[in-house]
């Protein structure tokens, strides 16, 4: 089930949230959220939810054990309970994941040196959201035994907070200590307010990705299929296209689950900050997947050494964070070389901070951050090195000014382009409106709410769900 | 993501911060911080725990001490919604651009080749002795040339799509109904792909003298199908494309008129495509695309035969021997050029499984059965193909004197 489907919206949204309300607190209530987040997850493909539950499970176990052991001399067997709780949870993100990626790797490197057959191929159907309950339940074995947060008070809280189903399918990353605490609270009451914050969030993110992010795509899609045919101009929409839809569709998307969180009395993190206002890559990823930036950075970068030793260090532990980071969107070579352009990016900026090379002036800053995320982006979209490349020499004006057969696309996208550069430069995001229950507002949001609806009927899937 | 230098992580920063607009910091309301000067949105205490001060703060949100105006913004904002939704449906239903509910009170902005040979059979003078049913494939075996061969009184009721089985079922009740006491001979093209999975194809639930026969609903027929028919079209109905395009049809309804009237043109009274004339331009462009749609096809959805489509191609054939006919069976042909790109990928499977399959009913059915497959059992022109399955009427002769060859004629029906 799409979050952006009828049968969601009209149907199961509101049948949940009437049931989530009525249902008595604590455990029934518990228990009803674990049913319907099964059977949202189930509706995608029921075959998974044994392998959704099991490898969150092993988290839970993990951290029931890893709180009774805070006594002294037990920090070995902590560690190595740890370590298997992740290994775990690799495993399975790896195989399911990555392991084509992988095979087909190893075969390209024994094809070159003329060696060896090929390995047998396994068609392996990625579990949905596997990328995001994986590391929520990283974070909570980590942030138990790091005694950042205390293990779930019950089977039935952790279930419900990792089985979630706002962010179940493509985030955001919510963590045990932010989300499943909330849950243990016991003294929810229902409020108008929050149907009302919730709705507002709702419509806020439907309506980027039905009347923005999807009324770009198809240009944006077609552009990239041309992509031996760009010139400068259809490369440089594409590349914007491209940059403004994911945006506006991601961030459409987080906020979509934060207002459904909201209905039933939950408080998601923040997704999206303004990223194209960023005034330099480390801003830049303060601002864009905030939870999953704040996870790589508690979890990887942290552990790695941070930005605590020499230059050349942080360096080295920016280049490995991002370069998994890259690979934890897919299995490709682009994902790789995006996540390696946003380390060496990183590496760049903070050389030139040291030496005191980066512009003084905030516009530059901000355009300079902005061209570097774009380019990022065309490695991100492509469907192959060579596709990417392509993009890039024609937006370098390699393949003449206005490309073959793809300015016909132009007026439009050029209108969207310039409305969405308008709107992700000036506006603020939808962190920085305070909803308040005036009719104006209302009538506003029912009109958006209305119109992005009934754009439902060619409805397409949020673009980080392939994630 | 991973800062060098992170600021202090409740600190706003860039120009959100600047303009103090950003992320609050702790203290501020709806910051979540360990500070207890910050009233939670709950009465409830937050849970005590090491959990370091968050990065992020929680969402703005409503006064929650105002929960009666929330209340009215709630009502309002789902109201101004269902009125705005309801006026679409209501203007969609009444226009029905696209003939989806079948309200007929406007002529539709895409008339369907079956709405257009629905009204041929209904305005034939006399019934047909002799049909020819099939796809796409078949639209241009005319009529013309079949009674010149046969002497038979004939009409094309081919119609376009993959899997049309369900089609050949719907056109053969619907002549029946038009014609009930006439007793028809037929030709069947039935292509390799007629038995791909498939759903009944909405050019076919949208036409309400069919879609009667395959289980579709329309109006006319009751307020149960009428709420089916809703709930089947409700993507279409509730959608600003519709709208506009209802808009259109009500402003310009005689331009609506007249666009119907070039496409009726098309096919002419005896059920055939009008002839169009090949060209190398024309072959150049949709070749490729028949490479790629098939490809696509066999790759990804032509897996196995679909049971459904086997029911309607027996119940189709069982009603024409009802009927005394003996039906001329005929697997279409492909263009060899394709045939070669598709045969890896599945076509010759299926082809042995169809051909397989067709010839083990002919121990429960009555007809004959042509494999017509491979163009060169006939005298084809290579050069005469609009893409990879579409021939012009250059091969369509050929084929139809192989097929009487084969046949030895077509078996008259007993009725006659």
């Amino acid at each position: 089930m799409l979050l952006n489907s009828y049968s969601f919206l009209l149907i199961f949204l509101p049948l949940v949230v009437v049931l989530y309300w009525v249902i008595p607190r604590g455990y029934p209530r518990l228990l009803f959220l674990i049913a319907a987040s099964l059977v949202f997850y189930g509706l995608w493909d029921w075959r998974f939810i044994p392998l959704l539950l099991g490898t969150t499970l092993v988290d839970w176990v993990a951290g029931h054990y890893l709180a009774r052991t805070e006594d002294e001399g037990a920090s070995r067997r902590r560690k190595l309970l740890l370590a298997a709780a992740v290994a775990v949870n690799l495993a399975v993100l790896g195989y399911f994941k990555y392991r084509g990626f992988f095979v087909n790797s190893l075969d390209g490197v024994f094809r070159l040196l003329g060696a060896g057959e090929p390995f047998p191929t396994l068609k392996v159907l990625l579990p949905i959201g596997i990328s995001f309950y994986t590391f929520a339940g990283i974070s909570y074995a980590v942030d138990v035994y790091r005694g950042m947060i205390k293990p779930a008070k019950s089977v039935i809280h952790y279930l419900a907070w990792v089985t979630l189903f706002p962010y179940i399918l493509a985030g955001p990353i919510i963590r045990y200590g932010h989300v499943g605490a909330q849950l243990e609270r016991a003294q929810q009451r229902f409020r108008w307010a929050l149907i009302g914050t919730g709705l507002f969030f709702l419509v806020m993110g439907l309506a980027k990705k039905m009347l923005v992010a999807d009324m770009m795509a198809p240009y944006v899609n077609q552009l990239f299929s041309h992509h031996a045919h760009l010139g400068l101009l259809s490369g440089w929409g594409a590349a914007l296209g491209y940059t403004l839809q994911l945006y506006f569709d991601f961030s459409g998307y987080s906020d979509m689950a934060v207002g459904i969180a909201i209905m039933i009395g939950l408080r998601f993190p923040q997704n999206f900050d303004s990223p194209y206002k960023a005034v330099n890559p480390s801003d830049f990823w303060r601002r864009w997947h905030m939870t999953l930036s704040g996870w790589l950075r508690d979890y990887l970068f942290i552990p790695l050494g941070g930005s605590r030793g020499t230059t050349l260090l942080t360096v080295r532990n920016l280049l490995i964070t991002f370069l998994l980071g890259g690979l934890w969107h897919g299995p490709a070579w682009t994902f790789v070389a995006w996540g390696m352009l946003w380390g060496i990016y990183q590496s760049v900026h903070v050389v030139a901070k040291k030496h005191g090379f980066t512009p003084k002036r905030v516009w530059l800053n901000r355009l300079l951050t902005f061209v570097a995320a774009v380019v990022a982006w065309v490695f991100f979209r492509a469907s192959s090195m060579r596709a990417a490349g392509d993009v890039l020499l024609a937006m370098f004006g390699f393949n003449g000014v206005g490309g073959e057969d793809t300015l016909k696309v132009a007026p439009m996208l050029a209108a969207f382009i310039v409305g969405g550069l308008l709107w992700v430069n000036f506006l603020p995001n939808t962190w920085e409106i305070k909803p308040e229950p005036k009719l104006r507002y209302a009538l506003l949001l029912g009109l958006l709410f209305a119109a992005s609806l009934l754009a439902l009927s060619k409805p397409s899937a949020f673009l980080y769900v392939q994630f | 993501m991973t800062p060098p230098e992170p600021p202090h992580p409740t600190t706003p920063s860039g120009d959100a911060a600047r303009a103090g607009t950003g992320p609050r910091a702790p203290g501020e309301p709806g910051c979540p911080s360990d500070s207890s000067e910050v009233p939670p949105i709950d009465d409830a205490p937050r849970p005590v725990t090491k959990l370091k001060p968050r990065l992020i703060p929680d969402p703005p949100e409503m006064d929650q001490a105002r929960g009666g105006r929330a209340f009215v913004f709630v009502l309002v904002l789902v109201l101004v919604t269902a009125l705005i939704m309801g006026a679409v449906l209501t203007l969609n239903v009444i226009a029905d651009p696209y003939g989806s509910v079948g309200t007929h009170l406007f002529p539709t902005v895409t008339t369907s080749d079956r709405t257009v040979k629905a009204d041929k059979i209904e305005q034939l003078e006399e019934p047909p002795e002799l049909v020819v049913l099939g796809s796409s494939r078949s639209m241009r075996y005319e009529p013309s040339y079949l009674e010149e061969k046969t002497g038979l009184r004939t009409f094309n009721a081919g119609v376009n799509g993959i899997g049309g089985t369900a089609d050949a079922w719907a056109m053969t009740q619907f002549i029946h109904e038009v014609w009930p006491d006439s007793s028809p001979a037929y030709i069947w093209l039935v292509d390799v792909e007629s038995f791909v999975p498939f759903e009944v194809g909405a050019r076919t639930a949208n036409e309400p003298r069919l879609a009667q026969y395959v289980g579709q609903a329309s109006v006319g027929k009751g307020a149960r199908e009428l709420v089916r028919a809703l709930w089947e079209n409700r993507t279409t109905l509730l959608s600003l494309d519709t709208a506009r395009d209802s808009v259109r049809l009500l402003l310009y309804r005689e331009e609506a008129k007249s666009k119907q009237s070039k496409y009726r043109k098309q096919i002419l009274d005896d059920g055939v495509l009008k002839q169009r004339k090949w060209s190398e331009k024309e072959w150049k462009r949709r070749f490729p695309n028949s490479v790629e749609r098939y490809s696509n096809l066999y790759k990804n959805v032509y897996k196995k035969m679909d049971p459904t489509a086997e029911d309607y191609f027996e119940k189709t054939i069982a009603f024409m021997n009802d009927q005394g006919a003996t039906p001329l069976i005929v697997l279409s042909p492909i263009n060899p050029k394709l045939r070669k790109v598709l045969a890896p990928l599945g076509w010759s499977v299926r082809h042995k499984q169809v051909a397989a399959y067709i010839e083990s009913q002919q121990e429960t059915y009555d007809f004959i059965c042509i494999d017509m497959t491979d163009p060169r059992v006939f005298d084809f022109d290579p050069d005469e193909w609009y893409d990879g399955v579409h021939m012009t009427t250059v091969n369509t002769r050929p084929a139809i004197d192989h097929i009487l060859e084969e046949a030895g004629g077509v078996p008259p029906a007993h009725g006659e």
